[in-house]
């Protein structure tokens, strides 16, 4: 097995190939994840998120990576009932991340908050218009767009697509937890993924964890997170603090895990079925 | 009794019918030239359509195979899907 391990999305990235496989089929992968991060990151001012969110309220031009971004987003959010919303960026902003927090471990931190913008809107995700004829996004005016719980689990299941069609029999791409695996795992058995104390074999599905102890920081001497509820466009309090999800593809476990935080903990499985996917929480 | 009309003219309008004829003629036989060469040269007009047509369908596919990765298995509530093992992991899948 082949394995590269580099920093992106910040987090830290993971490509596992079996078989013999080209190095430039990998170099490739790389790069990839790279480009959808220039494209999709809200933290590079250049980005086409970046400029969404500056373009509320008009028709922006985009490529048909951040088209399908924007458009398996609103899926997403109708597909869990309004648990996954992508639209509470500005809620995100308000409690002050407004930069990137990498590390493995959460980072305290005393944030400046722009209370002005508590009253920024969220749950408008159902007024995105995204236009697959003339390639463009227009955002309600007052919204933000949040790629967060959604960007590293697509960029994987794009980047392990990509790989499928470079011949690559069986592999996992895993993106700071949200992954994807196809094919068989190393001498041919199922791929192990270590999720808390347990490991799982999978096969051909997505798996992401999501979990409101990673990127939290204090303000005002209480500690907040970004996992935001879209009812309150406060971060979550009630539900479960882990929540990891085996779906089909890894954007829909990374939606599902972290819609599945945004409500209360008993429906947990009542939800996860619903939508079609394994839940494990903590 | 009746009346004929003559042509006053007949060696004029023989001439115009001739100069007529030869010019359809001529016309005729560019148009078959242009035919021919554009025959000739295939690699012109019906590669740019041919190429065009394969590409919408090639698109078409690979839009339709992303789709069904996007999509990926669907038996997932119905029991399948994982079984936890005591066994080293390949990989994690910690918060993000």
């Amino acid at each position: 097995m082949e394995r590269r391990r580099f920093a992106a999305m910040g987090s830290t990235a993971e490509i596992l190939v079996v078989g013999d496989v080209d190095a430039a089929a990998l170099d490739g992968a790389v790069r990839r994840i790279d480009e959808l991060e220039r494209r999709w990151s809200r933290f590079v001012d250049m980005s086409e998120v970046s400029v969404l969110n500056r373009s509320a309220g008009r028709p922006v031009p985009v490529s048909d990576d951040t088209l399908l971004l924007v458009r398996l987003a609103c899926d997403a959010w109708r597909r869990t009932g309004g648990f996954f919303d992508p639209t509470v960026l500005r809620a995100v902003e308000a409690i002050g991340y407004t930069c990137s927090l990498d590390g493995p471990v959460a980072v305290p931190r005393r944030p400046r908050v722009d209370r002005r913008s508590n009253r920024a809107r969220t749950g408008s995700c159902g007024e995105i218009v995204v236009d697959r004829v003339d390639r463009t996004v227009r955002l309600p005016e007052g919204t933000g767009f949040d790629p967060g719980g959604i960007g590293k689990g697509l960029a994987a299941d794009l980047v392990s697509h990509d790989l499928v069609s470079e011949g690559v029999c069986g592999g996992c791409v895993n993106i700071g937890g949200d992954l994807r695996v196809w094919g068989p795992g190393p001498g041919g058995r199922p791929w192990r993924i270590g999720i808390g104390e347990r490991t799982v074999e999978i096969t051909d599905v997505g798996v992401a964890t999501s979990g409101t102890d990673r990127r939290s920081w204090f303000v005002d001497d209480d500690l907040v997170h970004h996992l935001i509820d879209p009812l309150s466009g406060r971060p979550t309090a009630d539900g479960p603090t882990r929540a990891t999800v085996v779906a089909g593809s890894a954007w829909r476990a990374e939606t599902c895990a972290t819609a599945l935080l945004a409500g209360p903990l008993g429906a947990v499985d009542t939800r996860a079925d619903g939508w079609g996917v394994r839940a494990l929480v903590a | 009794m009746s009346v004929r009309a003559r042509p006053r003219h007949p060696a004029l309008v023989a001439r115009i019918l001739t100069a007529g004829l030869s010019t359809a003629a001529a016309f005729g036989i560019v148009a078959l030239v242009a035919r021919d060469s554009r025959r000739a040269d295939p690699a012109e007009p019906a590669r740019v359509v041919e190429v065009r047509i394969g590409d919408e369908v090639g698109d078409a596919e690979a839009r339709s195979a992303l789709e069904a990765w996007l999509e990926g298995r669907t038996d997932l509530a119905t029991g399948g899907g994982l079984t936890v093992v005591d066994l080293p992991a390949d990989t994690t899948s910690e918060p993000s």
